[in-house]
């Protein structure tokens, strides 16, 4: 217990003095994570609306898909991508496996099933009467289309969130294609672990400390977003 | 009885052999932590085990001067191999280690390390160490894992390492890569196998702890020890002869 | 509320024997309907009898139902302005722009084409407003101005006189009475608003296995 108590104190120690170490890899697992959802919102936004919108002959099929997409372990992801991107598969001269574009790689297709699942559930979740007045009022696909990501817009915001927690805090994919390779794939969680490992129970307190802190921000932020529309 | 052992012994295989005819014959059970060296001596300071099996002659002797342990043999011992590609595009092959190492700076050719302070990532240092302080290191990737994915790593990057055999002779079939140095003093490996002070906290087992070192050092488990192979290749070679006297090693 | 029916004019739709059903009952029935261009037409008839469905059907949003119907104008040219209207997020004169922005006006336009409307109906200091957090009587009155701010050729008008003040009715009849557009209003009963020379259509309620199901 004693130790414990001495690791969090450490840690703040570590935090507030803006270890090198730490900083960086809470830099680099943000701008990873940050991409790799921003990406997958690109995709997963529109895709969400159409399931949401259109009827077409395999939706439900597609809607499952994405539906148990989100429940993947992220080791199982990990794995996938190892076998794409190693050395004897078709994509390993791309030569991206340890680097952070493969830990993107990763945690895109970790982010874009929660996207397209939470933004689907809030379009159709909608007032049918907000289709029904715009169409009444004249506007076109667009407009509509444009009109339901305002009116769904704090759902959507919780799908971005939730996605963005997720990759943050995940560590199978980040070890396995990342490598957590010191300043070039060293991410939080993946330094959390190590430091762990090594029996470096204060820098591991202090980076599982600092995701604590990254959880602890994006649910508020989900909170105050929630609040403010009401 | 807790026993801590690192990680590439752990890899070895070898305890899978040992531990359970030291059960049987001791009527106990061992719980075996695996953990990079530090890892494993921290822990018998903290007296959260009860015997510490490593190999880092160095750390272990302080350990018993400072009296964390009370007793301390030498086990066995096995050889470091430096890793590469089989092409070997850095053109290392035949060189004494520290004339490796220094090809492989000047070459920028990539090396992957443990980088966690275990046993291995020690060696490596030391060899690292015997070159010209300005030779650059930029090109060394620290892992911070243990031998296994370091390993792995090395050979998706098709780069050079520093492996001990026991481990790289488990992982060969899955890898492409193949030792490239001759065996020298510097690649030498020693075991040695530590009871931890029961003094720390009354957890502490040493009756057992004793058990278990008199059980490596006795004849009959030393010549099981060199009959453990991996492909018909023995992974580590015992430090005490029939008589019982240990071989010294450098 | 006057409008005076001229017999040369055309018409501009054509309905007969619309029944419309969900789940197995009937909400909506008219034997027949000729409307010419420019009257007005006062649908009345207790709750659950199908006002606000026959105007959905005319609008186009209801599109299950049996019999014929044929009107003489484009979707486009017909507003609809439902009991209970929605508001989208944003302010009132957002949503007052909103079939501007669909109609692809230029911005400047829009914006003095809205405030036009809003000073011509008096919401002018709603203007900057949350469209959501109006009241009952203002909501109607935004989408009112957002209903007749493209020139539609029908106004459709369900319930348009609940919850608005007497300024405000006023004002409504006001501007209905100027307009040459063709109107349907409705209400449960004859409104002393209304003027008996409009057409009169009247609506029964149905049979219901049970007359506690009655909803609009």
């Amino acid at each position: 217990m004693q130790y414990l108590w001495d690791g969090i104190q450490q840690a703040f120690l570590q935090i507030l003095s803006g270890d090198h170490e730490v900083m960086q890899a809470t830099l680099r697992t943000i701008w990873i994570s940050g991409t790799a959802v921003l990406a997958a919102s690109v995709f997963g936004i529109p895709i969400g609306m159409c399931l949401a919108r259109t009827r077409f002959p395999l939706r439900h099929t597609l809607l499952q898909a994405f539906r148990i997409g989100m429940a993947l372990p992220t080791v199982f992801i990990g794995i996938i991508c190892f076998a794409m991107f190693s050395r004897q598969a078709p994509l390993g001269p791309l030569n991206i496996l340890y680097t952070p574009w493969a830990i993107m790689v990763g945690e895109f297709l970790l982010a874009l099933p929660i996207i397209v699942s939470l933004t689907q559930g809030a379009i159709q979740s909608l007032d049918r009467r907000i289709s029904e007045t715009a169409k009444i009022l004249g506007a076109g696909r667009l407009l509509r289309w444009r009109t339901f990501l305002s009116e769904a817009r704090i759902g959507i915001s919780l799908a971005i969130l939730t996605a963005f927690s997720r990759c943050v805090t995940e560590l199978g994919i980040a070890m396995m294609v990342g490598g957590n390779i010191k300043d070039r794939t060293r991410t939080l969680s993946t330094a959390t672990a190590m430091e762990t490992g090594k029996g470096e129970f204060s820098d591991g307190l202090a980076m599982g400390v600092i995701l604590l802190g990254i959880a602890m921000i994006v649910t508020l932020t989900i909170g105050r977003l929630i609040r403010d529309d009401e | 009885m807790r026993l801590a052992v690192t990680t590439s012994t752990h890899d070895s295989g070898l305890l899978e052999i040992l531990v359970p005819i030291f059960e049987e014959r001791a009527n106990a059970r061992v719980d075996v932590i695996a953990a990079g060296t530090g890892k494993s001596l921290l822990l018998g300071e903290r007296g959260e085990v009860d015997a510490i099996l490593c190999h880092s002659r160095d750390a272990e002797e302080k350990f018993i001067k400072s009296g964390h342990g009370i007793r301390r043999e030498d086990v066995m011992f096995n050889t470091f191999e430096i890793l590469g590609p089989p092409d070997d595009p850095a053109k290392i092959k035949g060189l004494q280690p520290h004339q490796a190492f220094a090809r492989l700076s000047t070459q920028q050719a990539t090396f992957v390390s443990r980088g966690d302070e275990s046993g291995t990532h020690i060696r490596e240092k030391e060899i690292w160490g015997l070159l010209d302080s300005k030779t650059k290191t930029d090109h060394i990737l620290k892992t911070g894992q243990g031998m296994g994915p370091t390993l792995t790593i090395t050979d998706q990057k098709q780069a050079y390492t520093i492996c001990d055999r026991a481990t790289f002779l488990y992982m060969q079939d899955h890898i492409t890569l193949i030792p490239l140095v001759p065996q020298a003093l510097i690649l030498k490996n020693s075991y040695g196998v530590i009871v931890v002070n029961p003094n720390k906290n009354n957890l502490v087992n040493s009756d057992i702890a004793n058990q278990w070192v008199d059980f490596l050092i006795s004849s009959e488990i030393q010549q099981k020890i060199q009959e453990y192979q991996i492909n018909g290749e023995s992974l580590f070679f015992p430090l005490h002869d029939a008589s019982g006297s240990s071989y010294s090693v450098q | 509320m006057n409008k005076e029916a001229s017999p040369a004019r055309s018409a501009i739709l054509r309905l007969s024997n619309l029944v419309v059903e969900k789940k197995g009952q009937i909400i909506c029935q008219l034997k027949s309907l000729v409307v010419a261009h420019g009257s007005y037409v006062s649908v009345t008839g207790p709750n659950g009898s199908g006002k606000s469905t026959l105007l959905r059907v005319i609008s186009g949003l209801e599109t299950e139902f049996q019999g014929q119907f044929e009107i003489d104008i484009s979707p486009r040219d017909c507003a609809f302005v439902p009991q209970d209207p929605l508001m989208f997020r944003g302010s009132a004169a957002y949503n007052v722009e909103y079939p501007l922005i669909a109609r692809g006006m230029p911005a400047l336009q829009r914006r003095s084409q809205v405030q036009q409307m809003l000073r011509e109906f008096g919401l002018t200091e709603l203007k900057d407003k949350n469209a959501k957090s109006l009241s009952g009587g203002e909501k109607k009155r935004i989408a009112f101005a957002r209903a007749v701010i493209y020139e539609p050729k029908i106004l459709l008008l369900d319930e348009p006189f609940a919850e608005l003040d007497s300024i405000a009715t006023n004002h409504l009849i006001h501007y209905l009475n100027q307009s040459d557009k063709t109107v349907f209003i409705t209400s449960p009963k004859l409104d002393s608003n209304l003027s008996t020379s409009a057409q009169q259509v009247e609506l029964s309620s149905h049979q219901h296995s049970d007359p506690a199901d009655q909803r609009q």
